[in-house]
């Protein structure tokens, strides 16, 4: 077959697709191969072919093959096609050619070649038929191969006159995109001679398009065309009319394509567009104007967010005569629009226009015209509209433009506070005439000139290389303000006196000129705008506000003390500051230990207000360590007198202390402690409920000091104390020469009991091994600590030394490494277990709790033998006294909790009795924590809970006894959400099955209400976190919650269903609920009636988001 | 925006909780204690209201105070005043309608609930005409708010009939109340 056959067969359009492209296969192999000189590699290619494409013709062509297959031949060729009447062979014929160029981009054209290629093309464009063969045929030239001078230029120009970008499909009209595109990139002088006509034809071109495709390319071209063309501006309008179609984009891409365009890209792109020269500004601002104005919300914000964008770009020159407009139409957005959106965005526009309007010096003409159009009308509407919502949004334009910069904030500042400084002593005269409406007045006005203060001060914060050393234009204005503000502390209104104490704080902080620095440290004497005596009457009227009777005065004054205290230097509060403080703490306990009844309950709540005020100052790290000894003072003088208000104290130490802190005090301050507790307890036979208070609270403060020690340091303080304690030196400690019956572990007295504890605490925060320290304590020492502990664990009868020497235990068992423990359990289960009458009650459920708390020393440091130890509990789960099988069910809850001290302890509703405190204070200390050394594996929770779930659950499955199901839901109390969920399966029919148990038995034990309790609990716990899973059990669920809540007969049942109904409510589709709205309306109506208000309460709750389904 | 009737309100700050609803001894936590009803609860129950107009609660407005509750423990009877924000404030019906279902969700029933305008706070708490169309009155109240002036707020709220109708499950207004109720 000879190539003008090939040729015939592909331009022949009646032939099968297969064949044609085979041809045209044929014919590209045959250009390929003249150009290749490398035989062998031609053989390859053809066989690979011959594999792919099993067509004859292919055989056919490597009989043929030494034949070559010249361009010149080629054309020659197909000339007759090229010139053919026929409209569509002609076109046929001239896309042979543009797919050999196309696919064959390594073809070597001399330049003859190229220009007869060119001028062809050129020629061929005025031909209507072919026009997409053509300029695809143009592509491939322009894009392969390298065009000389003119015929670029003359095709860009017959393609602008004579192609018709609607008569192109979409590709195609890409293509040209393209070619423009390349053009720039490599003839960028021809393009540039052709100035106003290639703007003419291009304008013309992208106009209309309408495919996402094309657009976003046409949208990254644009910048270039403007970057390039000089003459694009005589065309701005027009350009701009074109882009502005397409605002704002309104575009939805279908879902399944993932490499679609999205409405982001298109909308980045135009917004560049838009952006891309400062000439758009008179058209684009008036433009997004008109559509901020517009009335969809969307619409709104994305145009104020454009406006912003492009106002950077154009720069203040452009932007200038613009402002008034911009100034008019987003101030009567945020005067009158309804939507808080658009009003937050529209400032979020000021503040930003604004700030960029600032940034450079030249700009400040603009800036201050800008500015003053704000100013005039804002303090107009704030003077004549008190105390409504018009002057409360000029309040927030003012503030917004002051932030935006120190420039800015000059500027209205110095324009603004004269005008109400002046307008608030205007109201003073006249508050006579009318004081309900001029006060009000006068308040905003205080609450207008904090804002600005506040504004002032954020301003500062963002530091401007330009703005460097601008004054603070508070500065002229400081003694006039300070004396406002100073008076108004003793105005009668609370509200005026809270604003002036915060206007009082800010302008404290205010900082003198514009400095980098970093921000929230201390500032030098010079660098604040009062002076210095100024400064400290400030902080005097603060402190005495400090004991104001009103609650939100308090704590507002305690508020500004604090951010004056972390803007100021350490220096000046321990000057003042602190020492009125302590005067105050201190007189007032005097006064209390002279027993003057009547007031004593007053000068309590006074103390208490200082000290919490000075512990929450104590948080500031720096202070803190240089009031340390302070501190100390005041605790062992709280100790002395009996005074109880510790918990302050506690949580300076629970909070803010740390090793740094500590490091120089921690021996003077804890045995000084420790031996005022010695005195206190064993010295004064005193009431045991001042023991009760006493005790937990230091036991925190000594836990707390002890965790922060560095190891070396705790092994002093060890030593120290085992000789007190085991030794029984008590000469040790100052002031105690006298006791001589001074054997804790031997003596049975309470007084010497309740001192173990601090013993036990000590010794279970240590940070290594204490049984492998020989260097410290010796073998046999340990041992006899060991036993010790054990036998006070089991025989004492005091809770609180049980306990902790249990815990101490634990800890010790967690940290060791040998295997020497195991002989402790040998010990205790032989307790446990025995069941003749010999043992006592409470020697067994000790031995429970040390149990308990080994296995947990277990569990934490990863070892094997805490899901033995878990085995036994779960059997003893079953035992037949009552009081073991409950407490061994609780256990799971001690197990895996993981306490952390947190502010959030709960209080114990169940039972207030002192000795519960103590209790629950003592186990609720983290004494397993990494901070206190404990040994602890990573996820032992979820390996504990998925070995030990499993053989809960066939134990209840087999007993069906209740108390598996309180340990069970104990367990899943304390693990992951994650873990919970893998589980959710068999946890969500154990959690019905006990509702519906409870419904149908009458009588309900405590027991059984116990388990309701934490049944309940879980099921909060899961409508919370994954309602979905819920959703098939509602039929059943909701008549036992209904039946729960109405005559469940503990409080908190009756709360915590009604609870889960409210989440149900809140938390599943209106469908699934729909079935049962009548029901639960009608069903917890007695509720409404509960006779408990806290049931009530929830009741409402419950019932109005039920009724408002929808 | 001009078919609001106060565009601007003045906003009162809100009470100090402290002192008078959350405090713990009004939720006794024992199982025996009967905590009687009070005015607070009442009020706790309304103050959260939102003006069909201002994102604000009635107690912001103003608009209720515990002063105004008054509650009979014995006769189970409840009488409930509140102030309009403006003396021709047209939303008042809405606001009354508002509590009075509010109320009538979260008491039980066997409390009677009268809710009215405090007097001489209201344009029309007094003079009109009576209208026989149960729910037409309530549908103007919202599209047109100036013809309020005509009818009898407390009458209207009186009115079981037209309350009920008002609250009919088809009703637009039952949207607008469950709008100004919601939690």
């Amino acid at each position: 077959m000879t190539t003008s056959k090939t040729i015939d067969t592909y331009v022949n359009i009646q032939l099968p697709e297969t064949e044609r492209s085979d041809a045209l296969n044929v014919i590209l192999m045959g250009m390929y191969r003249v150009r290749q000189k490398k035989r062998g590699d031609m053989m390859m290619m053809m066989m690979i072919y011959l594999c792919i494409n099993d067509s004859f013709i292919y055989m056919q062509y490597l009989d043929v093959n030494s034949k070559r297959l010249e361009l010149h031949q080629f054309v020659k060729m197909l000339g007759d096609y090229l010139q053919n009447r026929d409209n569509l062979l002609r076109s046929r014929g001239t896309l042979l050619l543009t797919e050999v160029l196309c696919r064959l981009p390594n073809l070597q054209l001399n330049e003859q070649q190229l220009s007869f290629f060119g001028e062809f093309y050129i020629d061929r464009l005025k031909d209507y038929a072919c026009s997409s063969e053509v300029v695809k045929g143009i592509y491939a030239l322009v894009a392969h191969h390298k065009l000389e001078y003119p015929y670029n230029q003359k095709m860009l120009r017959t393609l602008f006159s004579e192609v018709h970008p609607s008569s192109l499909p979409q590709t195609h009209r890409k293509m040209v995109l393209q070619i423009i595109d390349i053009l720039f990139a490599r003839h960028l002088a021809e393009i540039q001679a052709m100035g106003n006509d290639f703007m003419v034809g291009y304008l013309q071109f992208i106009d209309g398009e309408k495919d996402p495709r094309n657009l976003m390319f046409s949208f990254n071209l644009l910048p270039t065309v403007v970057r390039c063309i000089p003459q694009y501006a005589s065309f701005a309008d027009s350009l701009f009319e074109i882009l502005s179609c397409y605002y704002p984009i309104s575009f939805n891409p279908k879902q399944s394509d993932p490499n679609a365009i999205t409405r982001v890209d298109l909308t980045s792109s135009l917004l560049k567009c838009f952006a891309s020269t400062p000439l758009f500004a008179e058209h684009s601002v008036p433009f997004l104007l008109e559509k901020i104005s517009a009335n969809v919300v969307d619409t709104k914000i994305e145009s104020m967010q454009t406006l912003v964008t492009c106002s950077l770009a154009y720069g203040a020159k452009a932007m200038a005569p613009l402002l008034e407009d911009v100034w008019g139409t987003l101030s009567n957005q945020i005067l009158t629009h309804k939507n808080s959106q658009v009003i937050e965005e529209s400032k979020k526009t000021i503040f930003q226009i604004t700030r960029q309007l600032s940034t450079l010096p030249a700009d400040k003409p603009i800036l201050e015209s800008f500015l003053n159009l704000i100013n005039k009308e804002c303090i107009h509407h704030i003077k004549t509209s008190q105390d409504s919502k018009l002057a409360v949004s000029c309040a927030s334009i003012l503030v917004q433009t002051i932030s935006a910069s120190v420039v800015s904030s000059r500027i209205v500042l110095s324009y603004i506070l004269p005008h109400l400084l002046e307008f608030y002593n205007q109201l003073v005269l006249e508050i006579e005439q009318d004081p309900v409406h001029k006060s009000n007045e006068q308040i905003s006005i205080v609450g207008l000139l904090n804002d600005l203060l506040k504004a002032n001060i954020l301003s500062f914060q963002t530091f401007y290389k330009n703005h460097q050393d601008e004054e603070n234009p508070i500065l002229s204005f400081s003694n006039r303000l300070y004396d406002l503000f100073l008076g108004l502390l003793s105005n009668q209104s609370i509200l005026v006196r809270s604003l002036s104490l915060e206007c009082l704080s800010n302008l404290y902080i205010s900082i003198r000129s514009h400095k980098e620095t970093d921000s929230g440290s201390s500032k030098n004497d010079e660098e604040l705008i009062l002076e210095k005596d100024k400064r400290q009457t400030i902080i005097k009227s603060f402190i005495s506000l400090l004991n104001d009777f009103d609650d939100s005065l308090r704590t507002k004054s305690l508020d500004c003390l604090m951010t004056i205290a972390k803007n100021e230097q350490i220096e000046i509060l321990n000057e003042y500051a602190i020492p009125t403080l302590l005067q105050m703490i201190n007189t007032n306990n005097i006064n209390n230990n002279n027993g003057d009844s009547s007031s004593s309950s007053t000068t309590l709540k006074e103390t208490k207000n200082y000290l919490n005020a000075f512990t929450s100052l104590c948080t500031i790290k720096p202070l803190l360590a240089s009031v340390m000894p302070h501190i100390q003072s005041l605790l062992l003088n709280n100790i002395k007198s009996k005074y109880i208000s510790n918990e302050s104290l506690e949580s300076i130490f629970m909070k803010s202390i740390d090793e740094s802190v500590i490091q120089n005090n921690y021996d003077h301050l804890l045995f000084g402690l420790i031996s005022q507790l010695f005195i206190m307890i064993l010295d004064n036979n005193s009431n045991s409920l001042y023991n009760s208070k006493l005790l937990p609270i230091s036991i925190i403060i000594i836990h707390s000091i002890i965790q922060n020690i560095n190891q070396s340091n705790q092994k002093q303080i060890i030593e120290k104390i085992i000789d007190i304690y085991i030794n029984n030196n008590i000469n040790l400690l100052n002031g105690l020469q006298h006791i001589s019956s001074w054997e804790p572990f031997i003596s049975s007295t309470q007084q010497q009991q309740l001192l173990i504890p601090i013993f036990s605490i000590i010794l279970s925060q240590a940070k290594f091994d204490i049984t492998n320290a020989t260097d410290l304590i010796s073998v046999e020492k340990v041992q006899q600590i060991q036993q010790s502990l054990f036998e006070k664990v089991i025989k004492s009868d005091i809770s609180i030394a049980s306990i902790s020497c249990a815990q101490c235990l634990s800890a010790i068992v967690n940290k060791s490494t040998g295997n020497s423990n195991n002989n402790l359990i040998e010990k205790i289960l032989p307790i446990i277990n025995d069941n003749s009458n010999n043992t006592n009650k409470k020697e067994k459920l000790n031995a429970l709790n040390l149990l308990v708390w080994i296995t947990k020393a277990y569990l934490i440091n990863g070892n094997s033998q805490s899901i033995q130890l878990g085995r036994v509990l779960s059997d003893m789960v079953s035992s037949p006294d009552q009081d073991i099988s409950n407490r061994a069910a609780q256990s799971f809850d001690i197990l895996l909790n993981e306490v952390e001290l947190s502010e959030t302890k709960q209080p114990s509703t169940t039972s207030n009795s002192n000795e519960s405190i103590i209790i629950s204070t003592i186990t609720n200390l983290p004494i397993l924590s990494s901070k206190s050394g404990a040994v602890i594996k990573v996820l032992h929770q979820q390996k504990f809970f998925t070995l030990m779930f499993p053989i809960l659950l066939e134990a209840f499955k087999q007993s069906k006894l209740s108390q598996y199901l309180v340990a069970i839901t104990n367990l899943l109390r304390n693990v992951s959400k994650e873990v919970l969920l893998s589980e959710l399966g068999e946890v969500l029919p154990i959690v019905l099955q006990s509702l519906q148990q409870q419904q149908q038995q009458a009588d309900q034990s405590q027991n059984q209400s116990q388990l309701l309790g934490s049944s309940l609990e879980t099921l909060l716990m899961l409508v919370k976190d994954v309602p979905n899973s819920i959703s098939p059990y509602l039929g059943s669920l909701i008549p036992s919650l209904i039946t729960i809540s109405t005559t469940g007969q503990l409080l908190t049942l009756r709360q915590s269903s009604l609870e889960v109904l409210t989440y149900l409510s809140k938390s599943l589709p209106y469908q699934k609920l729909y079935p049962y709205k009548q029901s639960v309306i009608n069903g917890i109506k007695p509720a409404l009636d509960d006779k408990k208000r806290l049931v009530r309460r929830e009741a409402t709750t419950c019932r109005n988001c039920w009724y408002i389904l929808s | 925006m001009s078919d609001l009737s106060n565009p601007n309100p003045v906003i009162y700050s809100v009470e100090d909780d402290g002192n008078l609803f959350n405090q713990q001894e009004r939720f006794t936590e024992d199982e025996d204690t009967v905590d009687d009803f009070d005015v607070y609860e009442i009020f706790d129950l309304v103050r959260d209201i939102t003006d069909p107009e201002h994102p604000l609660s009635l107690e912001q407005l103003n608009v209720v105070r515990h002063e105004n509750i008054k509650i009979e423990k014995d006769n189970n009877f409840i009488r409930l005043y509140f102030t309009p924000t403006v003396p021709h404030c047209s939303m008042a019906n809405i606001i009354g309608l508002s509590i009075k279902e509010k109320l009538a969700r979260s008491l039980p029933q066997r409390f009677k609930v009268d809710v009215k305008v405090t007097p001489g706070s209201h344009s029309s708490e007094s003079s009109g005409m009576s209208n026989n169309k149960v729910d037409t009155f309530f549908i103007l109240i919202i599209i047109h708010s100036f013809i309020h002036c005509k009818f009898i707020v407390n009458k209207q709220l009186g009115d079981k009939e037209r309350v009920s109708a008002a609250l009919d499950s088809n009703s637009p207004i039952l949207s607008v109340v469950n709008e100004c109720i919601k939690i």
